[in-house]
């Protein structure tokens, strides 16, 4: 049959649509390209805010990583291309800079400025850079939600194409079915066969959120409820984490980089932070900062009540009281009014605030007491000189911290006075056993201030029984009272004095920063001022 | 059913003028296309079958349950729970949901060659691309409602677990429509050159196959490029340009990010117009190679 005349037109307008589609097929490839990067930048953000590094991988074969250097050039960029955002309370790094506006704009949602800097033409040749590197597995903070295929070339050096094409759209019922596998193995007790499905079924599915909470409770809890104690010579130093580990530590740490990659790829999920933050850094590497930087941010997005009541009890475990009294507070007035737990942690925050400024006091006073022997001294040695001037000088200095000593001895006598009006109260009206606890440490160490030592051993003792939380940290006193008085120490403190002497051996890291309540500038300057 | 067709095309044809038919001979051509459709057993097997998956859904996750909540925290379990129904709902959709619109699609023009009502149809006032237009639109009318019965039973099975309605899914339901619509229509520019179903039937499943295997093509293309031997470089130029040519299916799968990420996510919101377009256009030319290849038939 020969075709009319009107087929030929119908054949050129298959050819068209034919090429539209063509075009569309490609704006759509373009899309899912800028798509990635866009979430990579976010992600990138994030942990660069978190101060996570974007290249923790340390595995020898591996070319070198080129994610610090791209989201360096990403940084320039934005810093051009974005407005001024407001810098927010939030919004301040550990030397309390304000964040690059990159980080601030992924922190205050800012999505579609993010978005459009990195569909920008000005930010193709970046892009183009990012998926040339993310071809060449050469971005390490970019994972399987890109590309499902980099699961095969990483994890099974499975050389090729993406095989995760033949799972067509069933890529999640695959995973799900690798998990219920998981859970099998966590039943029969077979803990070293799950690690390996747990990655592939989050490879799989990098939103399947609850895998990655449950995966790294399983890994930092059960796993290691059967594990031993390592002792300090036996731990190994891990470079990834310079920290010696020992075996339980190290599957914390696996727990961590489990939800970690889940945050990568999830970054707007609560939970994971949450997890991160308190089932991890507070409960197992009982890591306070961590978990408040953790915690701090499960807070920002859609959350359940108790995650600002475990950040603010982080806070207080981390010695941040008067945040912690802060968002009590607020806790009170936005969520809950008649909140028991918040009355009673406000006061117990203000009896912490009180009792480390009072201590912090003692501590000035000892210091300007010393400078002031010191700067007696020195005028001294300048008056045998003949130097009349430096000797003023210094009689002057040594006046001004014999005043700073006697004023704070004024302020420490105040705020253990203060502690003690707080403390006083709670156990009165609820017998609460941290002020009951807190109370008698206070008296142990006026009797040591006393030279009663005894009697301090005595008030420790049942001190620490009444709060368990604090059982370790009131032990430890105990022992440098009864060094301090030349007491025997008992069996189990023995071993203890053992163990942190061995501890001090391998320590790696600096001792954490100590958080300055009150201001004295004879104590070490390097300190933090958290007021 | 072929005399009830007939007469109502009669009539519709006589009572309206030319304008009228161009618009009401087609549309009661896809008015018995889907009361035909509807009838038949094949399909009514399939969403018997899909139902029945996505009800059973909440039952295997009752199962699970008994074995894993003892283990671990309550609601962490019931959110896994939630996901699996989805992940299961949304896989027995997408897997009915397309064996529903390749029978369908298949089927309807081949039936009526077969049983010659078509040369009845075209010897009234009908031209045969409003045949073909009558015909199309009959099938989506009913891979819509097949779509819009299992969406929702999989809304409701979510909502005895949840306790919420997904609104978000509707456009992930959207977009699956969208994937089934190009499926269809290059099965349907198929069936007008066959005599018989079973040829289009299995042509539609290799569109499937191929529109979500088109991604394979650029991985074979960057790993051609990378290659400097001539041959790779031809074949990567090759898969190139089927890459840029063929639909590809998978980029109708934005489950994940629909209802994971924010609602305003931007991506999300760029990428759904684009995909709804790009759905279109494909539709399109499928519709008119079936209009050019049924034109070239000899009835």
């Amino acid at each position: 049959m020969k075709p009319k005349s009107y087929t030929w037109h119908v054949i050129a307008a298959i050819v068209i649509l034919l090429f539209l589609s063509t075009v569309q097929g490609a704006r759509l490839s373009g899309l899912r390209e800028t798509e990635s990067f866009y979430r990579w930048v976010l992600s990138a953000s994030l942990q660069s805010r978190l101060g996570q590094t974007l290249e923790p991988d340390e595995a020898p074969d591996l070319a070198e990583a080129m994610d610090e250097e791209l989201f360096a050039k990403v940084l320039d960029l934005a810093e051009a291309g974005l407005p001024e955002l407001p810098i927010e309370e939030d919004d301040f790094d550990n030397e309390d800079n304000p964040h690059h506006v990159l980080l601030r704009a992924a922190r205050q949602d800012e999505d579609k400025l993010i978005y459009d800097l990195v569909a920008s033409a000005e930010a193709r040749p970046l892009q183009d850079e990012f998926h040339k590197h993310l071809a060449n597995n050469l971005l390490q903070s970019a994972g399987t939600q890109f590309r499902a295929a980099l699961l095969y070339d990483k994890e099974t050096r499975v050389e090729g194409v993406g095989l995760t094409s033949l799972f067509f759209n069933f890529r999640n019922f695959a995973a799900n079915l690798l998990w219920l596998q998981v859970d099998k193995f966590f039943h029969r007790g077979e803990m070293h066969r799950m690690l390996p499905l747990m990655r592939m079924s989050v490879a799989l599915d990098p939103n399947f959120v609850d895998a990655y909470l449950l995966g790294a409770w399983h890994l930092a809890y059960n796993l290691t409820a059967q594990l031993p104690d390592t002792p300090e010579p036996l731990k190994k130093f891990h470079p990834k984490y310079k920290k010696r580990l020992g075996i339980k530590e190290e599957w914390y740490y696996v727990a961590a980089d489990f939800l970690k990659d889940g945050i990568k790829k999830n970054p707007r999920d609560y939970r994971l932070y949450f997890d991160l933050g308190y089932a991890i850094y507070e409960n197992k590497l009982i890591d306070h900062a961590k978990a408040v930087l953790y915690l701090t941010d499960a807070r920002r997005y859609q959350h359940d009540t108790w995650v600002p009541r475990m950040l603010y009890l982080a806070m207080w475990r981390n010695g941040q009281y008067e945040d912690a009294i802060k968002g009590w507070g607020n806790y009170l007035e936005e969520i809950d009014p008649d909140s028991i737990p918040a009355i009673r942690f406000i006061q117990v925050n203000r009896g912490y605030l009180a009792e480390a400024k009072a201590a912090q006091a003692d501590e000035c006073k000892a210091a300007a007491q010393a400078a002031r022997k010191r700067f007696a001294e020195l005028a001294d040695e300048a008056r045998e000189r003949g130097d009349l001037q430096q000797a003023g000088q210094h009689e002057s200095e040594a006046r001004i911290a014999q005043e700073v000593a006697t004023e704070m001895t004024a302020l420490a006598e105040e705020e253990w006075e203060n502690a003690r009006k707080i403390w006083t109260p709670m156990i009165q009206m609820d017998e609460d056993n941290i002020a009951i606890a807190r109370l008698r440490r206070q008296k142990a160490m006026r009797n040591v201030s006393e030279g009663r030592y005894l009697e301090a051993v005595a008030e420790l003792e049942l001190a620490r029984y009444e709060m368990l939380q604090s059982f370790d940290e009131i032990s430890d006193l105990m022992i440098e009272v009864k060094q301090k008085a030349g007491l025997p120490l008992t069996t189990s403190e023995l071993r203890a004095v053992e163990r942190h002497r061995e501890a001090a051996l391998y320590e790696t890291e600096d001792p954490p920063k100590k958080i300055r309540y009150i201001e004295c500038t004879y104590l070490d300057e390097t300190v933090d001022t958290e007021a | 059913m072929s005399a009830e067709s007939t007469a109502v095309i009669s009539a519709e044809g006589s009572r309206s003028g030319v304008l009228g038919s161009y618009i009401r001979g087609p549309w009661a051509i896809a008015a018995y296309t889907w009361k035909e459709g509807i009838r038949k057993k094949t399909l009514l097997g399939f969403l018997l079958l899909s139902l029945l998956v996505i009800f059973g859904s909440t039952f295997m996750t009752a199962f699970m349950a008994s074995t894993t909540i003892s283990s671990t925290t309550a609601n962490v379990e019931i959110e896994v729970e939630a996901k699996i129904i989805k992940d299961i709902c949304v896989s027995a959709i997408a897997i009915f949901g397309i064996l529903i619109t390749i029978f369908i699609s298949a089927s309807v023009v081949p039936t009526e060659l077969e049983n010659k009502v078509v040369y009845t149809i075209l010897s009234k006032p009908l031209r045969r691309y409003q045949y073909l237009a009558g015909k199309f639109l009959g099938v989506q009318l009913i891979v819509i409602a097949n779509l819009v019965l299992m969406s929702t039973l999989f809304f409701v099975a979510l909502y005895a677990k949840e306790g919420i309605w997904p609104s978000l899914l509707l456009w992930s339901a959207l977009l699956t429509y969208f994937q089934f619509l190009i499926v269809s229509a290059f099965t349907f520019a198929v069936s007008c050159t066959s005599t018989s179903s079973v040829l289009p039937t299995i042509a539609g499943l290799f569109i499937y196959i191929i529109g979500n295997l088109t991604e394979y093509l650029q991985d074979v293309y960057e790993k051609g490029v990378e290659s400097e031997r001539l041959f790779d470089t031809m074949i990567a130029n090759i898969a190139h340009g089927l890459y840029l040519v063929l639909p590809n299916l998978r980029n109708f799968d934005m489950k994940d990010q629909i209802l994971y990420l924010p609602s305003n996510d931007p991506p999300v919101d760029i990428m759904i117009p684009n995909l709804i377009a790009y759905g279109l256009v494909f539709a399109a030319v499928g519709y008119l190679l079936a209009w050019v290849l049924f034109a070239r038939k000899e009835l």
